[in-house]
C-alpha cells in the first residue's frame, strides 16, 4: 500500500518591483518637513527659545537645505539603489537649480517685482497678479525642464512623479536660498517660509508633471497639458495671497500682531489635501490604463 | 544571443496631439506672460484724472497717490508708499512780465530755491519738449537739479537723502507755468517714466 504524503505547494514568488516607489518617498519627506517646519516654528515661535545668533544662522541654514537634504536621503539614494535607477533624476535636479537661479527667481525679484505692486492692490488683484507673473515664470521653467529634457525618460506616470518632485524641490531650494539671503530672521520665520515654497513648488510641478505624463504615456486630449499648466500657476497665485493674507498684521483700530501660525496652518494644509489628491489622481490613472 | 525588445514608442516619433500639446503649452506660457506684463503695466501706470477750474490746468496722476492742493502751487501728488522722501510732482503757477523769458524763469526759480533747499545744486538747464495732452508739441526748457531732504527737527534719528528734481518750464501769456518732478536719487530713473506719462496727459 503506498503512503499518502502531503508535498508543500511551492511558494508564488512575489513579483519584484524593479523601480523605486515614488509615493512613498514622497510621503515620508513630507511628512519628515512638516513635522520639523512645526517644531522650529514650536521651540522658536511659540516658546520663544532663545539660541546664539551664530546657532540661529546655522539653523536657518538646514532649514533652508532640508527639503534637498530629505529628496537626497529618500529619494535620490534609494533611486540609484534601485533595480532599474531614472537614470537623469540628478542632472533634471541640477539643471532645475541652475535655472531657477540664473533665470527664475531674478526675473521675478528684480524685473516683475510683484510684491512691490501687488502688496496694496485686493485680493482678486493679488490673485491674477501672482498667477501670472511669479507662478507663470516657476512653473513655465519647470515644465520646460520636465518636458524637454526629462520628457524622454518618462515613460510611466511614476517616472513623471518622480522627475516632477526632483524639479520642484530644485526650485524650492533656490527660492529658499533667495529668502535667506534677503531676510534676517528667525528659524520660525524661515520655516514656514520653506514650507510654503516647498509645498507649492512640489504640488505646482506634480500638476504638471501628471498633464505631460497623460500626454506622453496614455495619448490624452492636447488640451490637458496647457490646462495643467495654467492649473500650476493658479495653485501659486491662490495660494500665496492667501497665506499672506491670514497670516499678516491686520491694520484697525485693535492692535494685532502678526499670524505666523495661521500661514504655517495653511501651507500644511494645503500640501496634504492637494498632495493626497494628486496621489489619487495619479493612481486612478494608472488603474484605468 | 541577446536582443532588446522595445515595448514603448520612442519620443523621438510624437504623434500629432502630443506635438499640438507641446506648441499648446508654449503659446500659453508665451500669452500667460504677455498678460501678466499687460497686467502689471495696468496697475502701476493706472492713473485718476484732476481738473483744476480755476486755472483751466488738468491731467492724469499716478493713481494711489496723494493730491492736495492747499499750498503755493496748483497742485500736487506724492507717492506715499516709501518710507524718506516721497516722489513728488507738482504743477505751480507764477506771474511773469511779457519780456521774461524761460531762462529767466529758471534763474528766478534757482535763486529762491537756493534759500529754501538745502545743499541746492542746478545740474544742467537744457531744452525741452513738452507734448501737452498729446497733441501739440511745444519747445521749453528744463533744469535738472538735486538737493539734500532732511527731517527738519534735529531730533529725529535718520539718513539724509539726496533727491533730484527736474522744472519743465512753460510760459503761457502772463504766467509761468513750472511742472517739477522730484524723486529720491535711488528711485529717480524708476519712477520717471511716470512723469513722461504725466507730461502727456497734462492740458492747460
Amino acid at each position: 500500500m503506498t503512503q499518502i504524503r502531503l508535498i508543500t505547494p511551492p511558494k508564488e514568488q512575489e513579483e519584484t518591483y524593479p523601480y523605486r516607489k515614488v509615493w512613498q518617498s514622497q510621503i515620508i519627506e513630507a511628512s519628515t518637513l512638516i513635522v520639523f517646519t512645526s517644531a522650529c516654528f514650536l521651540l522658536f515661535g511659540l516658546l520663544r527659545l532663545q539660541l546664539p545668533r551664530t546657532l540661529f544662522g546655522i539653523i536657518n541654514i538646514v532649514l533652508v537645505f532640508l527639503p534637498m537634504l530629505l529628496w537626497l536621503v529618500f529619494s535620490y539614494i534609494p533611486e540609484r539603489l534601485a533595480l532599474i535607477p531614472r537614470q537623469r533624476i540628478g542632472f533634471i535636479f541640477f539643471v532645475t537649480l541652475l535655472l531657477a537661479n540664473a533665470v527664475g527667481v531674478p526675473f521675478v525679484d528684480s524685473v516683475l517685482q510683484p510684491s512691490s505692486w501687488l502688496a496694496t492692490e485686493s485680493t482678486l488683484n493679488r490673485i491674477i497678479g501672482y498667477t501670472l507673473t511669479m507662478g507663470v515664470i516657476q512653473e513655465s521653467l519647470k515644465y520646460l525642464v520636465l518636458r524637454y529634457l526629462a520628457g524622454s525618460s518618462i515613460q510611466t506616470l511614476a517616472d513623471s512623479v518622480a522627475y516632477s518632485i526632483a524639479v520642484g524641490i530644485a526650485y524650492a531650494t533656490i527660492m529658499n536660498l533667495d529668502y535667506i539671503s534677503a531676510y534676517s530672521t528667525t528659524p520660525d520665520i524661515i520655516a514656514v517660509r520653506v514650507l510654503s515654497n516647498t509645498s507649492l513648488n512640489v504640488l505646482g510641478s506634480l500638476i504638471v508633471g501628471y498633464g505631460l505624463a497623460q500626454i506622453l504615456v496614455y495619448k490624452a486630449n492636447l488640451l490637458l497639458l496647457p490646462t495643467s499648466l495654467v492649473i500650476a500657476c493658479g495653485i501659486n497665485g491662490v495660494a500665496i495671497p492667501i497665506r499672506a493674507g491670514i497670516s499678516n498684521a491686520v491694520v484697525g483700530l485693535s492692535a494685532v500682531s502678526p499670524r505666523p501660525v495661521l500661514g504655517l496652518g495653511f501651507s500644511i494644509t494645503i500640501y496634504v489635501i492637494l498632495l493626497f489628491g494628486l496621489y489619487f489622481l495619479f493612481k486612478n490613472s494608472e488603474k484605468e490604463s | 544571443m541577446l536582443a532588446f525588445i522595445r515595448i514603448w514608442q520612442s519620443q523621438d516619433e510624437l504623434t500629432f496631439s502630443q506635438r499640438w500639446a507641446s506648441y499648446l503649452t508654449l503659446l500659453t506660457i508665451v500669452g500667460l506672460i504677455f498678460a501678466g506684463v499687460t497686467f502689471r503695466n495696468s496697475i502701476l501706470f493706472r492713473t485718476a484724472f484732476y481738473q483744476d477750474t480755476l486755472t483751466g490746468i488738468s491731467a492724469d496722476y499716478p493713481f494711489n497717490w496723494l493730491i492736495d492742493s492747499s499750498g503755493d502751487y496748483v497742485f500736487r501728488v506724492r507717492d506715499m508708499q516709501y518710507s524718506g522722501f516721497k516722489t513728488t510732482i507738482q504743477v505751480s503757477l507764477i506771474s511773469i512780465g511779457t519780456d521774461v523769458t524761460t531762462r529767466n524763469v529758471a534763474d528766478r526759480l534757482a535763486l529762491s530755491r537756493a534759500q529754501v533747499l538745502t545743499d541746492y545744486r542746478v545740474v544742467s538747464v537744457e531744452p525741452f519738449y513738452l507734448n501737452l495732452a498729446n497733441t501739440r508739441e511745444e519747445e521749453t526748457q528744463s533744469v535738472l537739479y538735486t538737493f539734500v531732504d532732511r527731517d527738519r527737527s534735529p531730533f529725529l534719528e535718520g539718513l539724509s537723502a539726496v533727491v533730484i528734481g527736474l522744472d519743465v518750464i512753460q510760459l503761457s501769456g502772463n504766467q509761468a507755468v513750472i511742472i517739477t518732478f522730484r524723486a529720491d536719487r535711488e528711485n529717480y530713473d524708476q519712477q520717471y517714466p511716470l512723469f513722461e506719462r504725466f507730461l502727456l496727459t497734462l492740458n492747460f
